[in-house]
């Protein structure tokens, strides 16, 4: 793979350090500040030798060690989970606005500890009748954002995730056939954010 | 460093990720961090910030999307202006709105949308540098740079090209 290419995509590459080609698509002030500064960074992070060239030692044990900072190297992936968000994203709504649950179910299996598509799914399902169905959606989702308070989660900063979901979801339903069990949810719903969004104590976060 | 490179390859760190941010994206504060980056001017840029795992924080992803119109932002010294533009106003925000971040991550995609290179830093050193009370140099070495779909090889293939 080569990355050398020009336009707006290659300043932004200019940061990568060792990447000299890419500087040509750099305009001169662009070259010599950021030239500066990845030099720096790369002294900091010890990939440059006495000379100032690249330290391939350092470099290769940084490439094979992947304990030296794991919370670091997971969010470098963080992009790519964000990808897979945005196709999952993509696919329930398409459910939410078909009205097609098996294209919600398919985003659940996707990303399954993700509460929304289990709060998309409770929305649409109550918006076709089914509310015991609706229940266990709505249901799964609390236990999903439990499990999350239980393994060090702020309780207040997920219920507020959590209801914004909900009341998204059903907002969703009431654009496509507006019903009164719908109503009476969303009402509920945007109660529990009021109290959240004023500091005050919610049922969810005793 | 690129040390997720060949390990993301082999899944480890994909896996991790995947686990450490499986829970639903923050939409209150995706959109509060969103519109600092629409007030900086920052066209095809979005965050979807995400709660971490095991953790009572949050990481704020920010892309910056070829394919979805991001063109770049002037110079690169033009760039430090606004990225410390956009820092003071997400340390305020994440204040003042309780957001919860405590890492950010910036992810370029080129114009096909692939992930192309990852940026991180803990929200705190971003916060102490953008209020003065880091410098550049200490800021560097908290920041962690990224290439999500090289392999070790092509990695250290670009760097010699480059040397």
């Amino acid at each position: 793979m080569r990355l050398v290419t020009r336009g707006p995509l290659a300043r932004l590459l200019c940061v990568l350090v060792f990447a000299a080609p890419l500087m040509s698509a750099c305009t001169p002030e662009d070259i010599d500040f950021v030239k500066e500064l990845a030099k720096e960074w790369a002294a900091e992070k010890g990939l440059l030798n006495s000379a100032g060239n690249p330290d391939y030692l350092n470099i290769g044990l940084l490439l094979a060690d992947p304990s030296s900072d794991p919370e670091a190297a997971a969010a470098l992936q963080a992009g790519l989970v964000v990808k897979g968000v945005e196709d999952a994203d993509r696919l329930a709504q398409q459910g939410a606005t078909e009205g097609d649950v098996t294209k919600i179910d398919a985003a659940i299996r996707s990303r399954p500890s993700d509460w929304s598509y289990q709060e998309q799914k409770s929305a649409l399902l109550l918006a076709q009748g089914n509310s015991d169905a609706a229940q266990a959606a709505n249901e799964k989702s609390e236990s999903l954002v439990r499990d999350r308070i239980q393994a060090g989660g702020d309780c207040r900063t997920l219920a507020r995730n959590m209801y914004t979901h909900r009341q998204n979801a059903l907002q969703t339903q009431i654009g496509r056939a507006p019903s009164a069990d719908l109503n009476e949810q969303l009402n509920q719903t945007q109660a529990q954010l009021n109290l959240l969004s004023a500091g005050q104590p919610v049922a969810f976060c005793p | 460093m690129f040390g997720p490179g060949i390990w993301g390859r082999l899944g480890l760190f994909r896996t991790s990720a995947e686990e450490l941010y499986s829970g639903a994206p923050d939409p209150y504060a995706s959109q509060v961090v969103t519109q600092i980056l629409i007030e900086a001017g920052v066209p095809g840029a979005r965050a979807v910030v995400i709660p971490i795992k095991g953790s009572d924080g949050q990481i704020a992803v920010i892309t910056l999307d070829s394919s979805a119109g991001f063109d770049g932002t002037g110079t690169a010294s033009g760039n430090e202006l606004l990225l410390m533009e956009v820092l003071q106003r997400m340390q305020e925000d994440n204040r003042m709105e309780m957001l919860g971040i405590e890492r950010v991550s910036v992810d370029y995609r080129d114009k096909t949308g692939g992930n192309l290179l990852a940026i991180t830093a803990p929200q705190e050193s971003l916060e102490a540098f953008s209020q003065g009370q880091l410098s550049r140099k200490g800021l560097l070495q908290e920041v962690d740079v990224g290439l999500p779909t090289l392999d070790l090889q092509e990695a250290l293939a670009l760097m010699q090209e480059g040397s």
